[in-house]
């Protein structure tokens, strides 16, 4: 088939030793950016733009791609080892992760998303290879109703992202949905909440809040603790996931390359929100979904997956439409821009050793990133032996210098540590982070997209009936919801004694 | 593609070492004092800031210029993106600097004018210097292939007759096209259900898909990809020229539509009260620039303007968006 002859095109390109080498590079640079709370993929690419000029087109896309999906992994390792989220995709492994590593499976959990970061990665470049135009239509159908139907989708899974009681989960995402609102209106571009501050008017960061929340509110906490009290046993013997860790995640890594490699294909979808579907996803269809928030497996292979899926599919938009579906990709779109190639429909047929040679590069990159992240596990979890005073201190040095990294924004290292000062205070008072990091992200999409429909429909809802994808996603939801109505009468009906209402009250709000 | 073994191993060194050496300088950003310097100028570094993230247009200009005048001025000019607050922080960082040639800026419409018109913010126009335009990206009207409507005129009519009916996408809320379709519909009694988004490839996808009528589009490559291969109909230019591009394609003046007109123009500004010295040192640098085959090449030809507008041009022309967009705004 053609598609075999071009991916062979694709493989001489990339093994060529330039190439083989700056994949290499681009993956070790990712793996390191990734590992380094706050500093991710967006900055170091914009960094390292200048320097691409100078190289050829195809070897500079190779590596830049390798930073992206090399970050999916480094991502990983802080947040389960601190609670620190070392990159934006990354925040829900925090959940689970972190309670692994204090029950002593560390090795484990990084063990095991690196494994399914792996098998993501490559499920979604074997997508990439074989169904890049197909899916790419599918980004098209997704018009701003079918956003408004995804985004209702999404806030149906909030409850299942808390570990503490439903309410307690509703407010906070209610906080987030509110935070979301600060910053310039998408559609009339009048400033909200600002209260006058020029910094505020492009909102909060995404990446200072979770990191706020997540990382530095665990850093106070643990500052409160004595030496004594938190010594962490590790126990860096299983590395290796037993034979019932993978059996308990097969299935998480299975239904997350498939989430992820659809939800990166969605312009504005990416690395946070396939997790933080992933993650939700898992609770939902666990058999006893209280073991999340307290160590569950699936609750990081599933996360972890999917956000390597999502790294690797967002390329289908970039290079089979010229659609940059997020920042990261847009970067990587100037880069091509500069080297006088516009990505966009002709760029296969023009540019068959550019398309096929960055599919192939990251088969390679894959495979670079599980030989060079299994050994690192071992290496990694040696660092929870550092004092906890030490570890800390530099912990929120790196975290100040990530944020800072973003937007070259001093006001955006304020933000981080005042969410910080929240995030300990919700910890305090059992209030979850989750819900109000999912909400905050969904938030800005649900307000752009439902605004856009009303415009578009000229203030009718119809236009939810007859877009076909929001329709279809609609509908699904109206199915999701009956049928957890009608389970639940039917369990009642089957048990005489009342059952406890609380878990049905859980799903259905 | 050529092996060369030596330049291989420089670029990769290169690369490792900047990631780190970039890292280590995120965190001190802010430029050093400097004493006046008018003889050698530029004896160091010089901040070139930019009101938008890397990637895109004004990102590949900016990068393109810092490189250009880095050779042709001596000195190091380092593009430093800081988006926050739609461009507002970069700007208040450029308008508070001090004058002495070693912090410049690009800006735009945006920013520049628009953004202190839409925000109540501690800088206007007036906290500038400009020295000269970069770059000119045209915009134009476009629908999708599938589209009802063969031309401009069937278009515009039915948006006269219809009123409120036909959707048409634009870039941002404080887009200079947002402002300039308001002026549009105000002047010519049309009425457009227009869309705000957030920027190009929202508009791209959304077009392409067939979730909005028609577009008001910044005519980038990006653009100019989807109307070669037909997924993209243009139906009007929106600059005061042809473009060279689409030779056939009328513009909206051309069109009936008087005073209708809108480019994204890229200054290069500096602070109030950069000294004249200066400002004719970067001035003919720019100029310089833009004649500078490489730097045609990467911003692209049909974006680099054939005659240099100098700083009192560029200036001139900043000021006319002023007076255009006072009276629409707020």
């Amino acid at each position: 088939m053609d598609t075999l002859d071009s991916l062979t095109l694709g493989f001489s390109v990339a093994f060529e030793p330039t190439n083989l080498l700056f994949v290499l590079i681009g993956v070790v640079i990712g793996t390191a950016i990734g590992v380094l709370p706050g500093l991710g993929p967006t900055a170091t690419i914009a960094l390292l733009l200048p320097i691409t000029y100078t190289m050829d087109a195809t070897t500079s896309i190779i590596m830049l791609a390798g930073i992206y999906y090399g970050s999916m992994y480094g991502g990983t390792i802080t947040s389960v080892l601190l609670r620190l989220p070392g990159e934006a995709a990354s925040v829900v492994t925090a959940i689970d992760g972190y309670q692994m590593t204090k029950q002593g499976r560390a090795g484990t959990a990084l063990g095991i998303a690196a494994i399914g970061s792996f098998i993501g990665g490559t499920v979604s470049i074997i997508g990439l290879t074989f169904l890049a135009p197909m899916l790419a239509n599918v980004a098209l159908a997704m018009g701003p109703a079918a956003y408004v139907a995804l985004m209702v989708l999404g806030l149906f899974l909030v409850t299942s992202i808390g570990t503490g009681s439903t309410i307690k989960s509703l407010c906070m995402a209610g906080l987030g949905l509110a935070l979301s609102t600060v910053g310039q209106d998408p559609i009339d571009g009048s400033s909200r909440f600002t209260f006058g501050s020029v910094g505020l008017l492009s909102g909060f960061d995404f990446v200072a809040v979770a990191m706020g929340l997540f990382g530095v509110g665990e850093l106070l906490h643990s500052l409160e603790k004595s030496e004594h009290g938190q010594a962490i046993k590790v126990k860096i013997k299983n590395i290796w996931p037993s034979r019932k860790d993978m059996k308990e995640s097969s299935g998480a890594i299975a239904r997350g390359s498939v989430l992820g490699f659809f939800i990166g294909v969605l312009p504005g979808g990416g690395g946070v929100i396939s997790s933080l579907a992933s993650y939700a996803m898992e609770k939902k269809r666990a058999k006893d979904p209280s073991r999340f928030g307290k160590g569950a497996i699936e609750g990081v292979a599933g996360p972890e997956t999917a956000n390597n899926a999502s790294s690797t599919s967002a390329f289908i938009p970039l290079l089979v439409l010229g659609i940059p579906s997020n920042v990261v990709l847009a970067l990587i779109f100037g880069a091509l821009l500069m080297h006088g190639m516009t990505p966009g429909p002709q760029l296969i047929a023009e540019q068959p050793n550019l398309f096929w040679g960055i599919i192939a590069s990251m088969y390679i990159g894959n495979l670079m990133l599980l030989v060079l992240n299994i050994p690192l596990v071992g290496v990694f979890v040696q660092m929870l032996r550092v004092r906890t005073g030490i570890l800390i201190a530099f912990a929120l040095l790196i975290v100040m210098i990530g944020v800072f990294s973003i937007n070259n924004s001093p006001f955006d290292m304020w933000v981080v540590l005042g969410f910080g000062v929240l995030g300990w205070l919700m910890n305090k008072t059992g209030f979850d982070p989750g819900p109000l990091v999912l909400a905050f992200v969904l938030g800005p999409i649900l307000e752009k997209s439902f605004r856009q429909s009303m415009l578009i429909s000229g203030g009718s809802l119809e236009i939810f009936v007859t877009d076909p994808a929001a329709a279809l996603i609609f509908g699904a939801i109206a199915l999701g919801i009956l049928y957890k109505v009608l389970g639940t009468r039917l369990k009642r009906r089957k048990k005489t004694a009342p059952v406890i209402p609380a878990e049905s009250v859980d799903i259905d709000s | 593609m050529r092996f060369n073994l030596k330049s291989t191993f420089f670029t990769s060194a290169a690369v490792i070492l900047s990631v780190g050496v970039a890292v280590s300088l995120t965190g001190c950003g802010a430029a050093g004092t400097a004493e006046a310097v008018d003889a050698g100028y530029p004896a160091k570094t010089v901040k070139f800031l930019m009101p938008y993230a890397a990637g895109g247009p004004s990102d590949v200009t900016s990068r393109a210029m810092a490189q250009c005048l880095s050779q042709g001025l001596g000195g190091t000019f380092v593009v430093e993106n800081q988006s926050s607050g739609a461009g507002a922080v970069a700007m208040q960082q450029l308008a508070s600097a001090k004058p002495d040639g070693y912090t410049v800026g690009l800006s735009t419409n945006g920013p520049m004018v628009l953004n202190p018109m839409f925000n109540e913010l501690p800088y206007s126009m007036d906290d500038f210097t400009a020295i000269g335009t970069m770059a000119k990206i045209p915009t134009m009207f476009a629908v999708g292939k599938d589209s009802p409507f063969k031309d401009a005129e069937s278009l515009f009519q039915a948006a006269q007759e219809n009123p409120g009916t036909i959707s048409m996408g634009v870039p941002g809320a404080t887009s200079s096209l947002a402002i300039e379709l308001k002026k549009l519909q105000q002047d010519f009694d049309i009425e457009f259900a227009v869309v705000p988004t957030s920027g190009s490839a929202e508009l791209i996808t959304n077009l392409l898909g067939g979730h909005i009528d028609a577009v008001f589009i910044n005519d980038h490559k990006d653009v100019a990809a989807h109307v070669k291969d037909g997924g993209f109909v243009p139906l009007a230019a929106a600059s005061q020229e042809r473009s060279k591009t689409y030779a056939d394609l009328p513009t909206m003046e051309e069109l009936g539509y008087e005073g209708f007109f809108t480019d994204s123009v890229y200054g290069l500004f500096g602070p109030k009260g950069l000294p004249d010295a200066i400002v004719a040192t970067l001035e003919s640098g720019i100029e310089a620039c833009t004649q500078d085959q490489e730097v045609i090449d990467q911003i692209g030809e049909r974006f680099v303007p054939d005659t240099f507008s100098n700083a009192e041009e560029t200036a001139a022309v900043f000021a006319d968006m002023q007076t255009r967009y006072e009276p629409l705004v707020g």
